[in-house]
């Protein structure tokens, strides 16, 4: 837990990744509200474009990072006891792990 | 006007309470501060116990938690306070007696920042000189007093005052490290790493809301946080 160089760089992980979320969600929704009502296909259609699978794609790593980043923070701040902590880190991992996995397989399944 | 105020003598209450106490309005002045009110409080009640020295906001003796925030008792007008004034010790540290507090635990994290000039060249004839640009970079910075009421008003230095320095020492430690004469900015860095001395800072900014002389360690906090990306890179 004391990794010297976990500070810094876990911090300049949020920003950076709070930036793409930002800049990402500002664009999906234009671009969704431009568009107005989507069916199956044309969401679909928008979804398997190149560049927005792998904006998409970023996006989700970037989200995994940041919910990482924050809540380590809070475990971090909040819980003391180091058993309970790494128990609680663990948990938050292997979650984020899964919910990384299932976007993957969603993202796959979306591109054929 | 009315007080309520917290007492606690560890050798003879179990536990601490809240003392109501009135101060006849007959003697207060419009000019008055809340140091000048308690000490007519305490010569009603010898037993009420706190710091001060200097009465204008110098020393930083005084701070304490009055209405629910952090200040000098000092420099508090009395007539900018809602009744009843309540009036407590500074947020999570251990209490000596009434208002009275440890300051083990700050003082700890302030001796952790090196608080002083690191400057290993032979030692000048004539002082170290720097120019009025370079003195400036200490403005905002080296005018703390250490009063405690910016580490105690901060939630992250509640919860982990053993590890996170806390906004008053990260002052003083980017104080230094804006110094022309001071020659250990990469080692000050270097003890600042870890996700727990600096990182702890969620800038909540309870720090620039109370600190009596209007200093901001958040900025402080954030020339730190640039530092060390800079020198990362």
């Amino acid at each position: 837990m004391s990794g010297h160089t976990h500070g810094l760089r876990s911090w300049l992980l949020q920003r950076l990744s709070g930036v793409y979320l930002a800049i990402y969600l500002v664009y999906a929704i234009a671009s969704v509200l431009q568009h107005g009502s989507y069916s199956y296909t044309e969401w679909h259609a928008w979804l398997v474009q190149p560049v927005m699978s792998i904006a998409t794609a970023g996006f989700i790593l970037a989200m995994l990072a940041h919910g990482w980043v924050g809540m380590r923070d809070v475990i971090l701040d909040y819980v003391h006891h180091l058993g309970v902590r790494l128990m609680l880190l663990t948990l938050v991992g292997l979650m984020l792990v899964a919910c990384g996995l299932w976007a993957v397989r969603v993202l796959l399944l979306a591109a054929g | 006007m009315k007080f309520s105020i917290y007492r606690y003598n560890p050798e003879q209450d179990t536990a601490p309470w809240m003392q109501d106490l009135v101060l006849d309005d007959s003697r207060i002045r419009p000019d008055m501060m809340l140091l000048d009110a308690l000490l007519l409080l305490k010569a009603q009640d010898e037993t009420l116990s706190f710091r001060r020295s200097c009465g204008e906001g110098v020393c930083g003796s005084d701070g304490m938690n009055i209405n629910g925030r952090n200040g000098l008792a000092c420099i508090t007008p009395l007539a900018s306070l809602g009744t009843p004034v309540t009036v407590r010790p500074l947020p999570g540290m251990p209490v000596i007696r009434d208002l009275i507090v440890d300051f083990e635990p700050f003082y700890r994290q302030y001796r952790a920042v090196s608080p002083y000039l690191i400057n290993n060249d032979p030692v000048p004839e004539v002082e170290r000189r720097q120019s009025p640009q370079q003195r400036e970079q200490l403005d905002g910075l080296y005018e703390c007093i250490l009063c405690a009421c910016c580490s105690t008003a901060c939630p992250s230095f509640w919860w982990n005052p053993d590890k996170f320095l806390g906004p008053a020492a990260l002052l003083q430690s980017a104080r230094f490290m804006a110094d022309s004469r001071d020659q250990a900015t990469d080692e000050r860095l270097a003890e600042l790493e870890g996700p727990f001395r600096l990182f702890r800072c969620h800038t909540i900014m309870n720090c620039v809301e109370v600190c009596p002389k209007g200093l901001n360690p958040t900025r402080a906090i954030g020339r730190i946080k640039e530092l060390m990306v800079k020198r990362s890179i």
